[in-house]
């Protein structure tokens, strides 16, 4: 039987501990210094696509108006995507509501970007927020998120918190957003960061000057991202306030985005594959991306090894009990204590205790009460789930098959 | 107007990175091959211990049926399993390993040739089993089925401990004992079992070894 060789789990765990320490030199380092432009106070305008949510696009539109800042300086555009349900009548239920709300109607074309540009077009205040109908903004969002558009940053974008943390899906999820969180304010401090999908702040002038959303792309949100990167501007992140964003509820949903997901990373990554290892982008081209595909790809590498070493554990198994084994029940602390001194072991302990002590420092920064039981899930079962979700999108993306929103 | 990032590569936080990965990286090797071989050393004096002891036993005049085993027999029981997990942990061809593996096999022939002269002369109702096996390919022996043969064999040291006495030899260490065993049976495929002097070739499972005793 094949045997994966051992320099390749080395080489693996090698990789592993030098992105976590990356990381972890960088907090130390950068200590979550926020930048301040504090007396700019730009007129702003949220651009809303709204795709049958009529039950949330009130609550979207309640919380914009909640939050601390000028409210003459804030404009309201919402783009009903051709919903079926009743998303255009409330939208101008609320027009009539609150003042500087705009209204406007357009028929479905399948893809968020499409809503999105046409409301950016409307758009003629020097910043645009670009969020989904359904996300909710804390009510400090632009105090915090504001100051931080200093002169090389075009765009700022926030930490993300799911709606609902009810079942398992969506309590992984948190933990999944809250880890994001940490390391994008790490990725923050070396300009190396992308915009988040639910809520990002732009500077105008950049889509005038480098066009709008790419309407054939699957996340058109990290391409953005990594278009304004490749041009060679900021993006700033908001650490200390977040957006509440609706996450899938479901594993069959879960799949969808995370296949679309994982699907338009790879597309991206191939499209601004110039950046990787380009030291002219600094960290983001030698470190941040060629570390983001490793990931990806260790990832995935680790979902294949342990299917393979479990099957074949089972197969050999199987196959002992056929001949009459009968496996004793009898715990040997001996022959354990010798299995657990094995270096790859020894490497497996002292990742999880890496993996601790970045679980409690994101918990003390982020002010976060994760439970330690979900980020157990989240190792030993999540981050499987998305190897086994990035080996399809390889499969997917190598043989060109097309993934639907 | 927004003017364009002066980028720069922090050679520092990647230096620092690459020494803490290294220092884990040695810390982990090194802390688990000292337990190991701390394990192996161990070993090293109980099996001597146990060779003492069985020497000591062999060198008893008195008659044989009053001799006090003691736990010697389930001393070197476990010798055997603490063996077999140096030799998943640390390799088949381990120095360390390789050389408790040799005073194991002297255990095994001054045992053997003990517990033999006590089953026939003081009648215990003993099944004695000597199982001869290969790690290594072989164009008469095959490691896997050896393997395979090692777990039924266990299987049945459990169903009746008390009365079933099994050795364990590999025929790659050059032990002369062992040597002179397999030319003794004329074992000429491995694994290969004798059962109170009857040789049985290639893999038995737990039920055929059962109706054989």
């Amino acid at each position: 039987m094949f045997e994966i060789p051992s320099f390749i789990i080395y080489v693996i765990f090698f990789l592993d501990f030098f992105i976590a320490f990356f990381f972890l030199t960088l907090f130390i380092k950068a200590k979550m210094a926020e930048r301040q432009n504090s007396s700019y106070r730009p007129e702003i305008t949220f651009v809303l696509p709204a795709y049958n949510i009529e039950n949330v696009l009130g609550k979207a539109v309640d919380s914009i108006k909640k939050v601390r800042y000028p409210q003459n300086k804030i404009k309201i555009i919402i783009v009903n995507d051709g919903s079926k349900d009743k998303t255009l009548e409330v939208a101008r239920g609320l027009a009539k509501k609150y003042e500087n709300i705009l209204v406007l109607d357009k028929k479905n074309q399948g893809v968020k970007a499409y809503p999105v540009n046409f409301g950016i077009r409307h758009a003629n205040t020097e910043l645009v927020a670009v969020l989904d109908g359904d996300t909710l903004l804390k009510e400090d969002m632009l105090e915090k998120a504001i100051p931080l558009f200093d002169k090389n940053t075009m765009a700022v974008t926030a930490r993300m918190k799911p709606l609902n943390n009810n079942n398992i899906i969506e309590k992984l999820q948190d933990v999944e957003y809250t880890f994001a969180g940490f390391y994008r304010t790490i990725m923050g401090h070396i300009n190396s960061l992308s915009v988040a999908p639910a809520f990002t702040i732009f500077r105008r002038e950049f889509f005038l000057k480098h066009g709008y959303f790419d309407v054939d792309n699957l996340t058109e949100d990290l391409e953005m991202g990594m278009r304004i990167q490749s041009k060679h501007y900021n993006i700033g992140y908001v650490a200390s306030s977040y957006a509440i964003t609706d996450v899938p509820e479901t594993f069959r949903k879960l799949m969808k985005q995370r296949l679309r997901w994982a699907y338009g990373t790879l597309f991206n990554y191939n499209k601004y594959k110039d950046l990787f290892f380009n030291p002219n982008y600094g960290d983001l081209g030698i470190f941040i991306l060629p570390a983001g595909f490793l990931s990806i790809m260790i990832m995935s590498l680790v979902f294949l090894a342990a299917f393979y070493t479990l099957f074949d554990w089972a197969w050999k198994k199987i196959n002992l009990l056929f001949l009459g084994w009968q496996p004793s029940m009898h715990i040997d602390f001996n022959q354990i204590l010798i299995y657990l001194t094995e270096p790859r072991i020894v490497l497996f302990v002292l990742a999880i205790l890496v993996g601790l002590l970045i679980f409690f420092l994101i918990r003390m920064e982020l002010n976060e009460k994760i439970k330690l039981r979900y980020y157990f899930l989240y190792l030993t079962v999540y981050l499987w789930m998305l190897g086994f979700f990035y080996i399809i999108s390889f499969f997917n993306f190598i043989l060109k098959r097309k993934v639907k929103w | 107007m927004v003017e364009q990032l002066k980028r720069k590569i922090n050679y520092e936080i990647y230096l620092a990175a690459l020494s803490f990965t290294l220092i884990f990286f040695i810390l982990g090797i090194f802390t688990g091959n000292y337990i190991a071989h701390k394990k192996a050393s161990n070993l090293d004096i109980s099996q001597k211990d146990i060779l003492a002891r069985i020497e000591l036993l062999n060198a008893d005049k008195s008659y044989i049926c009053n001799l006090s085993w003691g736990d010697l027999w389930e001393e070197k029981v476990e010798s055997g399993k603490i063996l077999t997990s140096l030799e998943n942990r640390l390799g088949k061809d381990n120095w360390a390993v390789l050389e408790e593996k040799k005073i194991y096999n002297d255990i095994q022939i001054n045992t053997l040739s003990k517990v033999s002269e006590y089953k026939e002369k003081c009648d215990p109702d003993w099944k004695i089993i000597l199982f001869f096996y290969t790690n290594k390919e072989m164009i008469d022996g095959d490691p896997e089925l050896s393997n395979k043969q090692g777990y039924m064999l266990t299987t049945v040291y459990n169903i009746d401990m008390a009365h079933v006495k099994v050795f364990a030899f590999d025929i790659n260490t050059g032990n002369e004992g062992v040597s002179k065993l397999i030319e003794r049976y004329n074992l000429t495929y491995f694994p290969s079992l004798v059962i109170d002097n009857k040789v049985y070739n290639g893999l038995k499972s737990t039920s055929e070894i059962l109706d054989i005793l």
